[in-house]
């Protein structure tokens, strides 16, 4: 804890002594897809996997540049983090896709390098972010909608075919074991080009990985949850100010 | 613009300071715990027993999101206990199996049972609160085997119509014998009596019981103003009896409840509600628009329950009886649902392992929403046969049931 704060004291006390008010802010959007990965642990469930899956995000970033190599910047974005959850061996057909999605809120600052229109980027950063809604798809196996053997018998079938139940509804949230904040933290990187117009086109690969558990703590022994996202957006940058060509320095 | 050496100076150290912070923040994540398959635990000490078992629960019971039992606190209370019980000796074994049950007193599956291998005592905590109300809960039914050997078939069932037989099945790996009567009451209602869902092991002497009463049910005569079916006593079998039954009287598809599975390893993971479906029986089935009436009592369990419920949900269903057992969950092995039975201390004690846990793979729900595990079914109309009536002669639930037909 004392090592965080040290650390943030730091942080700050290099931005309010390194002030190059060159003051361009920017605002734009972005839209990109990604691969989250839900980090947990099910050694108790055979044949069964938590696997990866695909999403999308689009945004609003809002960037304030400080002077020519660093500058801070927010965005709202609505994001997906999706995994599913997949049967295998005799249980291979049984699945649930869970599609999740979070109102985020990016706080991060950005480094950047290069020549005046093409620059290198690097952005690092926490965000908050808000578990929406989460949609579920899938196949389960339903006991009660047994095949029907000619000898009679119970044939219930754990590879379920066109005798599971097909599924595609909202997840209804409980009070009691989902956590709907998320806190974490970003590393992206990326390259930008700004037009003599001052419309700024960038590329990013972005790593999201939050540091909450998606669950409430419950009960004992309880296994975490985490989202660990992959992903890589596009987007354009419009110049909204733009101040006259000062620049101060602040000795200490 | 290029950086002068000043702004590079203050360019690397806000990075790296940025990049530390992060560093610091992402080692808020927990560790992820390691828990085993309840069955992987090695099971060779009492407190590890007790691990294996608290955990086992913890992921496989199905029940934990309407069940008000704190398994938390079974674990903090029981633990240090469990940690008391250093040598296998057979004060030891009494203690954990009294403490085993204490932690289980009060769960709501009413299938649930607890089989201490070493000794071969078993706990069922249903049967243990029912005995605690009523010592005589068992004994003040045996009605159905009763009135089998004296008063329905005799009494009640047409003389000309009568068919009953007793074959052996197989129930859960045991002989049982199973008894089936049918015939017709008065000339106008259609009778059957099963004494458990076992009905692909018909043999001889219960096939052509069933024989006579589906030929009735998918030919059924003008006469017949109605069918009973008599499921007192009934401690449920064969899933696929569902539709063989109830499905030969239907040609459409009914849904009459929910069911749904664990789907993760936390108490409240769960997949969404799927519909418990009886279908028309593939080999044929008529449109019977008559009264179909079932019976249940204190003893109709398991698929009994079932099956009444799914006759209730029928437009021309009722059910005439006494509020049921309560035990609606069906049952597979664990590794079907990622839920219900499991044993612990196979690697120890061999393959029969220390304790087997007998518990519903699946939670049901009543088409309206209720859940009757625990706490059982209750009649559309209460009828109750009672010693006086049986002495004289009288199945006062068989006589609710033919009023009730009478006068639809």
């Amino acid at each position: 804890m004392m090592r965080n704060r040290m650390a943030y004291l730091v942080l700050v006390m290099f931005l309010l002594c390194a002030t190059q008010l060159k003051a361009q802010l920017y605002l734009g959007i972005e839209a990109g897809g990604n691969k989250n990965y839900l980090v947990t642990s099910n050694q108790s469930q055979a044949f069964t996997n938590y696997d990866p899956a695909a999403g999308f995000s689009i945004g609003v970033p809002l960037l304030y540049e400080l002077n020519e190599w660093f500058a801070v910047q927010t965005e709202l974005n609505y994001t997906q983090k999706n995994y599913q959850i997949t049967r295998t061996g005799s249980f291979q057909g049984i699945y649930q896709k869970n599609t999740n999605s979070y109102l985020e809120l990016p706080v991060l600052a950005h480094f950047s390098f290069g020549e005046e229109q093409v620059r290198g980027f690097i952005n690092l950063g926490g965000y908050a972010a808000y578990w929406m809604s989460d949609h579920l798809k899938g196949l389960e196996s339903n006991v009660l909608n047994t095949v029907d053997s000619s000898a009679g018998s119970n044939t219930l079938s754990a590879n379920t075919g066109s005798y599971g139940y097909s599924y595609s509804e909202t997840y209804q949230f409980s009070s009691v074991k989902d956590k709907r904040m998320e806190l974490g933290w970003i590393a992206g990187a990326g390259i930008s080009y700004e037009t003599i117009s001052g419309h700024r086109f960038f590329i990013e690969g972005r790593y999201t990985s939050s540091v909450t558990d998606q669950q409430k703590n419950y009960q004992l022994n309880q296994i975490p949850r985490y989202n660990s996202t992959w992903g890589i957006s596009i987007g354009c940058l419009f110049r909204l100010k733009k101040s006259d060509n000062v620049y101060h320095y602040v000795n200490y | 613009m290029k950086l002068n050496f000043r702004n590079k100076i203050l360019y690397f150290f806000t990075f790296i300071t940025i990049f530390l912070v992060i560093l610091t923040t992402s080692s808020c994540r927990k560790d992820l715990p390691v828990v085993n398959a309840a069955q992987n635990y090695p099971g060779g000490s009492y407190p590890d027993l007790f691990e294996a078992f608290w955990n086992g629960m913890n992921s496989n019971y199905v029940f934990w999101g309407v069940d008000s039992t704190n398994w938390d606190k079974m674990y903090t209370t029981y633990k240090p206990l469990f940690a008391k019980l250093t040598t296998f000796d057979s004060a030891s074994e009494s203690t954990a199996e009294n403490y085993f049950a204490a932690m289980t007193a009060g769960l709501i599956d009413s299938h649930y049972n607890l089989t201490f291998e070493l000794t071969g005592n078993s706990f069922s905590p249903a049967t243990y609160r029912r005995e605690l109300m009523n010592p005589n809960y068992f004994t003040d039914s045996t009605f159905p085997s009763a009135v089998l050997d004296s008063l329905i078939p005799y009494k009640y069932i047409d003389a000309s119509s009568l068919v009953m037989g007793t074959d052996t099945v197989s129930m859960e790996g045991s002989a049982t014998p199973f008894t089936a009567v049918s015939g017709t009451i008065n000339n106008s209602i259609l009778y059957l009596y099963f004494s458990s869902f076992a009905l692909s092991q018909a043999g001889a002497n219960t096939s052509p019981v069933f024989n006579y009463f589906f030929n009735m049910v998918q030919n059924l005569p003008p006469y017949i103003r109605g069918i009973v079916i008599d499921l007192r006593g009934n401690g449920g079998g064969e899933v696929a009896d569902l539709d063989f039954v109830v499905g030969q009287m239907i040609k459409t598809p009914v849904t009459f409840g929910y069911t749904r599975a664990k789907n993760g390893t936390g108490r409240l993971d769960y997949t969404p509600w799927a519909p418990a479906i009886v279908k028309p029986w593939y080999g044929g089935s008529a449109n019977i628009k008559v009264p179909i009436v079932a019976l249940a009592d204190h003893l109709s369990a398991s698929m009994a329950e079932l099956t009444t419920m799914a006759i209730k949900t029928l437009p021309n269903g009722k059910f005439i009886g006494t509020r049921t057992w309560g035990a609606n969950g069906p049952l597979a092995p664990q590794v079907y649902f990622n839920g219900g039975q499991f044993t612990i201390g196979t690697s120890t004690f061999g393959s029969t392992g220390y304790l087997f846990t007998y518990t519903s793979s699946t939670m049901f729900k009543y088409l309206n929403g209720s859940v009757y595990e625990g706490v059982g079914v209750p009649p559309d109309i209460y009828a109750r046969e009672t010693t006086a009536a049986y002495k004289s002669g009288e199945d006062l639930v068989v006589d609710a049931a033919i009023n009730y037909i009478n006068s639809q």
